[in-house]
């Protein structure tokens, strides 16, 4: 039976997940064919200032809809960025600096961290063969492009913007498109007798109806908190959120800090004049409470929930970003009919639930080092079952469990592990196709050639002035055409 | 830290041990390992698959394998696909290819495109698009480009082989980089009464061999796996009903299709592989629903050359071992699972189990991890693998036969219930990365046997028709032309492998 195509979305929270969202499906969908409209919900962009770290990448969400980089650095104090700093309450053996993008090469069909690990007494820090960290340790910075690239090595990079003045932008993006702004604020929504289905919303005493409901109303959950229930991350707590912005005073160094310890995680994210605070507390405070963990189905019948309403991760790393940009792009690329048939719906739940799950064990790592000081040691359980038979296998012989997930990969694994110092004891037993002498001078050439990469990057402090003068260029042009 | 060396013992010849043996050896270091391979002449191989996937070719190449040399001393054949007959409905054929369909436009699928059209008789086979397809049924082949934008870049290939000189061919790589072959039957095995696992195995003539590590190659015998350490079999034979297969081997036919042949039967389906020096036939089917006379029978009624011996019946169980890898014992090809040769997948079950083997090769004396992880991987291959074989059943529309008719009706995993639900709605195909057959190969079966989706991507409607019409005829006419310029297929190997010598037999 064929069911007709979805021809209304309404998108509840006028954030910067709403518009997002909305701009997305506007671009997608195109509003003649699809109505798309947007409605406020009160509280909805609480947490805009979680999503301040934008990943770049190939598919990026933000320059698919027209906000391109030129835009976002002259008029939303875009700062670029090659890692984060991290500060714990626990020695670090490797450094401090979780670089975007791959460390070192595969060689001879085997991932760069085994080789590392049969010549660790030779070789140089294990991050130091990343070159992002080395353009951090220098204040350098350069975009990925073919010609800073070492073989297969190449870098990635992310942008701090403002946030609201992003959100801005995607709204006169999404409006500009034709997507319909409804006013008043949500108040409530009408589930269909015997059935978790949406029959209606209320907004400003006005009943409102569509073929498909998108929750963007962040930690208010107004549609997922009563039809959907909350799977908390096992072995993480609630923290409370509160964000500041404050001047920037220091130098601009490419990367966002972090400092964990007994009361919470404290987010320093450097934008071109101001510094975007995040500061996560364990005491409860008086921020709203983030809850790591994901709504058990994300879509239910004729509701789907996006962002934070469906899933809370921590801000360290910019997963969320990610999440957010997959999330939307799933559901594109899902879009059922109207009746939302269950082969779409399930699909999109695994696949998502699948991303979440390891985003959050990410992320899981990093909060036991900060709540117990210390590094998951040999035999140390960290209370989260498949986890920790992650680290044992990745202690004992380097592995990196593999979840099948679009999100997370391998990279990121091991250089989460390797940054809290969970090194492998052993190597691949394919190493042993290289000879010692042979892996030592492919560890040297690496090692001079990521020197001679990074040492032609410009300090990030001049290629920001370049970037804005070029900006500065590309809108007078556009002015005078 | 310096690993201890390990003695592996690898129990049984034939396409499962040669290709261990030769791939261990490869793979690992000769000072952390010694490999010693115990196989006896008297017994019989079973040397399944003749057909093979494209993934063989890396196996080749990762363990330095020449691939012209290879092809010569198999006498392989170049496979762009798998061409499916009266699986729908009596009548239809379809090929499922190395490749995939047409080229995405606007980031939409072809497939979604094409769904727009499908019944447009210009339009509406959509193997059409498909370079592999085109270029097997005209009996052409030359290798993929390297230029991803290069539509002969836009497949893969395999190769039809004689597994038994795959075999002597694997043998005599492996022996060449020291593995040690040893004559003799298994007739005891020893065991730590501490702990269960495998000391040694007792010969025929007395010979005791001890080792670190098992690999059990002994085929559906499962001496280790099974008769010793007493691993559970667990039977898909609800799913996949086939139990039994009867193989004769024919003269060389004319024509040498780059393409192996499966045509439904009465109760199962049978088989073509066309080799370069004779072609190799065979029948698949369900006792349940016919008996070997009767199977035999269709066999040779529908051979178009006369014989190179007499039939040879097989007996399998189609499922897997509950765990692949108990104690220190592993389990690789056929003591291990075997799903019907339907979709060439036993060359490639074997190849995925020993990459994953190599991957996590134990060291030291605590192997639970790697055993759990090893576990795990290969679950999830077997699962997705039956899946995909029991959709080539469920989905037909026949009830010709009390065998078609079961296997249509039949309850089906859940896992496979979600794939053809979301099919159908919209034609979109389940995602994964890990696993043998993505969304290519699904859609070849799906859209081969008539499940069309019920809708195609609304998106698909924001791009102007008469356009979008007009891009897949030229697309069409591109695949034609391009195939039409390719070498014969014959002609192309008598270039790139020729054999020398008598090819009888």
């Amino acid at each position: 039976m064929t069911s007709r195509a979805v021809q209304r979305i309404l998108i509840i929270g006028a954030g910067f997940e709403g518009w997002l969202t909305a701009a997305k499906l506007a671009r997608a969908f195109d509003t003649r064919a699809v109505d798309v409209a947007v409605c406020a919900a009160a509280g909805a962009s609480a947490w805009d200032r979680l999503y301040t770290i934008q990943p770049w990448h190939p598919q990026d969400s933000l320059r698919a809809i027209g906000i391109n980089d030129l835009l976002l650095v002259q008029y939303h104090e875009a700062l670029y960025s090659l890692g984060a700093d991290l500060s714990l309450p626990c020695a670090m053996p490797n450094g401090s600096v979780w670089p975007y993008g791959p460390v070192g090469i595969e060689y001879s069909g085997i991932a760069f961290h085994h080789h590392w690990t049969c010549e660790q007494a030779h070789a140089r820090a294990f991050f130091d063969y990343s070159p992002a960290t080395r353009a951090i340790q220098r204040a350098a910075f350069a975009p990925p492009a073919p010609r800073n690239a070492i073989g297969t090595l190449q870098h990635e990079i992310a942008r701090h913007v403002d946030i609201d003045g992003v959100t801005a932008t995607l709204r006169q993006t999404a409006l500009d498109a034709g997507v319909e702004r409804w006013p008043g604020t949500f108040e409530t929504a009408d589930y269909a007798q015997e059935s978790r289905r949406i029959a209606g919303i209320t907004v400003n005493g006005e009943q409102r109806s569509a073929d498909l409901y998108i929750d963007c109303s962040g930690p208010l959950r107004v549609l997922s908190g009563r039809a959907k229930s909350w799977t908390q991350a096992t072995g993480a707590a609630p923290l409370s959120v509160r964000t500041d912005l404050r001047p920037h005073t220091a130098p601009h160094t490419p990367c966002h800090s972090v400092q964990g310890d007994e009361s919470g995680w404290r987010v320093v994210v450097p934008l071109q004049t101001q510094d975007v605070v995040l500061k996560l507390a364990t005491d409860g405070g008086n921020g709203r409470l983030l809850t790591p963990g994901r709504s058990q189905r994300l879509w239910q019948d004729n509701h789907v929930a996006i962002g934070f309403s469906g899933w809370h991760t921590l801000p360290i790393l910019p997963l969320q970003m990610l999440l957010l940009t997959h999330c939307i792009d799933r559901l594109i690329a899902l879009m059922p009919g109207v009746d939302c048939a269950p082969g779409e719906t399930l699909e999109f739940n695994q696949l998502m639930a699948r991303d979440i799950d390891e985003a959050l064990a990410l992320q899981l790592l990093l909060e036991h080092a900060r709540t117990q000081g210390k590094l998951p040691g040999s035999g140390d359980s960290i209370g989260n079952q498949s986890l920790d038979e992650r680290i044992a296998l990745f202690r004992k012989r380097g592995w990196v469990v593999d979840t099948d997930g679009a999100l997370i990969d391998a990279n990121d694994w091991i250089k989460t592990m390797m940054l809290l110092g969970i090194h492998p004891q052993q190597a691949d037993a394919m190493t042993g196709r290289m000879s010692q002498e042979q892996r030592r001078q492919m560890l040297d050439n690496l090692d001079k050639h990521i020197a001679m990469v990074v040492d032609q990057f410009p300090t990030l402090h001049n290629y920001m002035l370049a970037a804005i003068a070029a900006g500065d260029t590309a809108s007078g042009q556009k002015d005078r055409s | 830290m310096q690993a201890q060396t390990k003695k592996v013992v690898i129990v049984g010849g034939g396409t499962a041990g040669w290709m261990t043996a030769a791939a261990i050896c490869s793979a690992i270091p000769r000072q952390r390992i010694v490999v010693e391979l115990v196989e006896s002449s008297t017994i019989g191989i079973i040397g399944v698959g003749e057909a093979t996937l494209p993934h063989l070719k890396r196996f080749n190449d990762n363990i330095g394998i020449d691939e012209a040399q290879f092809m010569s001393e198999t006498s392989a054949t170049f496979k762009l696909g798998i061409e499916f007959v009266n699986w729908g409905r009596i009548g239809d054929s379809y090929i499922h290819p190395f490749g995939g369909y047409g080229a995405p436009l606007a980031n939409l699928d072809f497939h979604q495109l094409w769904r727009k059209y499908a019944d447009d008789a210009q339009i509406d086979d959509i193997g059409g698009f498909s370079l592999p397809i085109v270029a097997a049924y005209q009996d052409r082949f030359e290798m993929p480009a390297d230029d991803p934008a290069d539509l002969r870049a836009s497949y893969g290939y395999a190769y039809q082989l004689d597994s038994s000189k795959y075999g002597v061919f694997l043998r005599r790589h492996a022996e060449a980089r020291g593995v040690k072959r040893t004559e003799g039957i298994v007739v005891a095995v020893d065991k730590d009464n501490a702990n269960g696992n495998i000391t040694s195995i007792v010969l025929d003539d007395g010979q005791r061999i001890s080792g670190d590590l098992f690999i059990d190659c002994s085929g559906m015998r499962a001496l280790l796996i099974g008769d010793e350490l007493g691993v559970d079999y667990e039977s898909w034979s609800h799913w996949l009903p086939c139990d039994r297969a009867v193989a004769v081997q024919s003269e060389k036919a004319d024509t040498l299709p780059p393409y192996t042949r499966a045509t439904a039967d009465a109760a199962g389906w049978r088989w073509r592989i066309p080799l370069r020096h004779r072609t190799g036939n065979g029948h698949v089917y369900a006792s349940a629903f016919t008996d070997d006379d009767a199977a035999t029978d269709a066999l040779l009624e529908h051979l178009d050359r006369p014989t190179l011996g007499d039939p040879r019946q097989l007996r399998f169980a189609t499922g897997k071992r509950r765990v692949m890898w108990h104690n220190n014992c592993v389990a690789i090809g056929l003591s291990g699972g075997f799903l019907e040769p339907l979709e060439s997948t036993s060359i490639y079950l074997i190849q995925i189990a020993i990459t994953r083997l190599v991957e996590l090769f134990p060291h030291g004396d605590n192997w639970e991890e790697e055993q759990s992880e090893y576990n795990r991987l290969l679950d999830l291959e077997f699962d997705r693998v039956r899946d995909f074989l029991i959709l080539h059943y469920h989905a037909t529309e026949r009830a010709d036969t009390p065998f078609w008719d079961y296997v249509r009706t039949m309850p089906i995993p859940d896992s496979l219930t979600e794939k053809l639900e979301l099919f159908r709605a919209r034609g979109r195909v389940a995602q994964y990365r890990q696993g043998l057959f993505l969304e290519p190969s699904w859609l070849a079966v799906l859209l081969g046997q008539r499940v069309l989706p019920n809708h195609y991507d609304q998106r698909v409607d924001l791009i102007d028709g008469a356009q979008l019409r007009g891009k897949l005829l030229n697309l069409k006419e591109q695949t034609q032309t391009t195939a039409a310029a390719m070498p014969d297929h014959a002609q192309f190997l008598d270039r790139f492998c020729p054999i020398k010598g008598n090819f009888a037999a």
